[in-house]
């Protein structure tokens, strides 16, 4: 039962991958060959011989940075809210919380047209701002943290605050060490989720040099439509980048989820 | 010394530090929360209301005139929305369902002490989410693909006849839910396996020693403990679903007709029309199927957490 569902769902990026690795003529014979023979690197020197309007190492050097960036700025943004949300106290500190809360019900069609004409008023279009500042007030960090900080206990802090540490000294010398995995957790969703965003970088983004990956790939599919081998081999260098961290980082991914599952409780 | 700081002056900057640290810990946070999470929901409003071009300059007020157009249906427009709408419900009420029971099915199957390499499998299924939608759809493109796809390979060699997948309906809209299912059944995997590990044991216990089968344990035991878990699933699982838009506008373009074409990829169509970009009819659009969106989220919440409230007020009444 379970070796058949495995196979079911791994085989499409094994035929991915046999794609890629093959001829034109040998990804269109019929019967096709389910086995990894007569391979070839020919789709990845086609992939990269049209640098002016596919130019596939500028979307990937484009979508790292992105990705990058607003992970890591997410983490800052969110440890330093949550920080202040969980362990100070100040008059609007429950209102923001509530209305924290009260956003995630938004649907976030209505926000995307909006958006678009704020991006576009503050000059980012077709930049990398786009990609990587609009998403920083996402709330999901911010839960996850201030959920975490909430459970650390507060003598050692208590500890460090009688031994002269003032609150730059309790956030990195205490909280985010004591936090690791949870701010792991926040940075990996994160840069995956960017990595991966399509239609948002669809909108902003329009000259072909600008483009993020994801983006790009829907460029290829339209330069070449009907040659599944390149497109395939596209589809790798977007796919691999974000299986190989996914693959090293599972465990706090899982972790995470569970903590935005586990919130709603 | 010029300036000798009194004691209470000290005092006086020291508390006040104090009172705005917080406030600048949640400034940046709040800066984007504020500028692109809560003043697009207004925005989006206003922008409803006017005609609205892609550049600054070429915004007139028209007062209601876009949602009477959505709600005119001898306009093309109206018909395209609402089948739009309809396109997106259905796949909504197709995907959801499936996709929660075969996360559940897969979760338990993970949860199962007797399956071995858990870990293999545990990748395996959540693997695909962290591949992006537009990888998603061309290898879906290609496996469904009529002359040399897999799938009508698979067909042709059990002698069945061969189906246009992509090209006519149902067929399309049921390659566009396989695919959907392949790419996101690990995410509501996941979240249901971390609620079956936090039922206790000894709920299972002491229904066997009741005498409970393994069919009644799972209605009684499992169904009520995975609940919170169920309600955040289907949840986001409908949000998500409603947002369908890579998978229809990269496998089938919205075809055959208007068939798979969702709300919000004919939003995108109005919005960014090359010809004549409509933001503003696409803004009126985009706010009448969010408030469609919230409401069928409301109405789970409501269908969720009904039963709990019932009980509370039958456990709370007062015995007469």
């Amino acid at each position: 039962m379970g070796i058949i569902l495995g196979v079911i769902f791994l085989f499409p990026i094994y035929w991915t991958f046999l794609t890629a690795f093959r001829s034109e003529a040998e990804i269109l014979k019929w019967p096709p060959n389910l086995f990894p023979v007569n391979l070839t690197v020919s789709n990845f020197q086609e992939l990269t011989s049209r640098p002016a309007d596919v130019p596939i190492f500028t979307w990937f050097l484009n979508s790292s940075i992105a990705a990058f960036s607003y992970a890591t700025l997410s983490v800052v943004v969110c440890v330093l809210a949550a920080f202040a949300l969980a362990r100070l106290q100040f008059r609007f500190r429950d209102f923001y919380f509530k209305l924290l809360l009260a956003s995630m019900t938004i649907p976030g069609m209505i926000l995307f047209l909006p958006n678009y004409t704020t991006v576009s008023w503050l000059g980012w279009t077709d930049s990398l701002y786009a990609i990587i500042l609009p998403g920083l007030g996402a709330t999901f960090g911010v839960f996850l943290l201030r959920q975490f900080f909430i459970g650390i206990p507060k003598d050692l802090e208590e500890a460090a605050i009688i031994d002269g540490a003032n609150l730059w000294h309790r956030i990195i010398y205490v909280i985010a060490p004591l936090s690791r995995e949870a701010i792991i957790t926040l940075w990996v969703i994160s840069f995956m989720g960017n990595w991966n965003d399509y239609l948002w970088p669809l909108v902003v983004l329009y000259s072909p040099g600008k483009r993020t990956l994801p983006v790009g790939m829907s460029t290829l599919q339209g330069a070449y439509i009907h040659y599944y081998g390149v497109i395939m081999a596209g589809a790798i260098v977007i796919a691999v980048p974000s299986i190989i961290i996914f693959l090293l980082v599972q465990r706090y991914y899982v972790k995470g989820i569970n903590v935005s599952g586990a919130i709603k409780e | 010394m010029a300036f000798a700081p009194s004691r209470d002056f000290i005092y006086e900057v020291v508390t006040m530090k104090r009172k705005i640290v917080p406030y600048l810990l949640i400034l940046p946070h709040a800066l984007f929360f504020g500028t692109f999470v809560i003043f697009p929901i207004f925005k989006s409003f206003y922008m409803s209301l006017t005609e609205w071009g892609l550049f600054q300059g070429m915004i007139r007020y028209v007062g209601f005139e876009n949602y009477q157009r959505l709600f005119d249906l001898s306009k093309f427009r109206a018909q395209y929305f609402w089948q739009a709408v309809w396109v997106t419900t259905k796949f909504v009420i197709v995907t959801v369902p499936a996709l929660v029971i075969l996360a559940l099915l897969l979760a338990l199957l993970l949860n199962a002490k007797s399956l071995k390499g858990k870990n293999f499998y545990l990748t395996t299924f959540f693997l695909p989410t962290s591949i992006a939608v537009t990888v998603t759809a061309v290898i879906w493109r290609w496996i469904f693909s009529y002359r040399t796809g897999l799938v009508n390979y698979t067909l042709q060699s059990l002698g069945l006849e061969i189906i246009p997948w992509l090209t006519s309906m149902p067929w399309a809209f049921v390659a566009i839910v396989v695919t959907t299912l392949w790419w996101t059944v690990g995410w509501s995997m996941i979240i249901l396996l971390g609620g079956l590990k936090r039922i206790p044991d000894t709920l299972y216990d002491a229904a066997r020693v009741d005498g409970a089968g393994v069919f009644q344990r799972f209605l009684n035991v499992t169904l009520p403990g995975l609940k919170n878990v169920m309600m955040f699933v289907c949840i986001t699982q409908a949000l998500a679903s409603f947002g369908l838009f890579g998978q229809s506008q990269l496998m089938t373009a919205g075809g055959p007709g208007r068939e798979t074409l969702p709300a919000m990829l004919y939003i995108y169509n109005e919005a960014f029309n090359v010809a004549r970009p409509r933001m503003g009819f696409a803004a009126a659009m985009s706010v009448i199927f969010g408030a469609i969106v919230l409401s069928v989220t409301f109405f789970q919440f409501y269908l969720f957490t009904r039963e709990r409230k019932e009980g509370m007020r039958r456990a709370t009444k007062p015995i007469t």
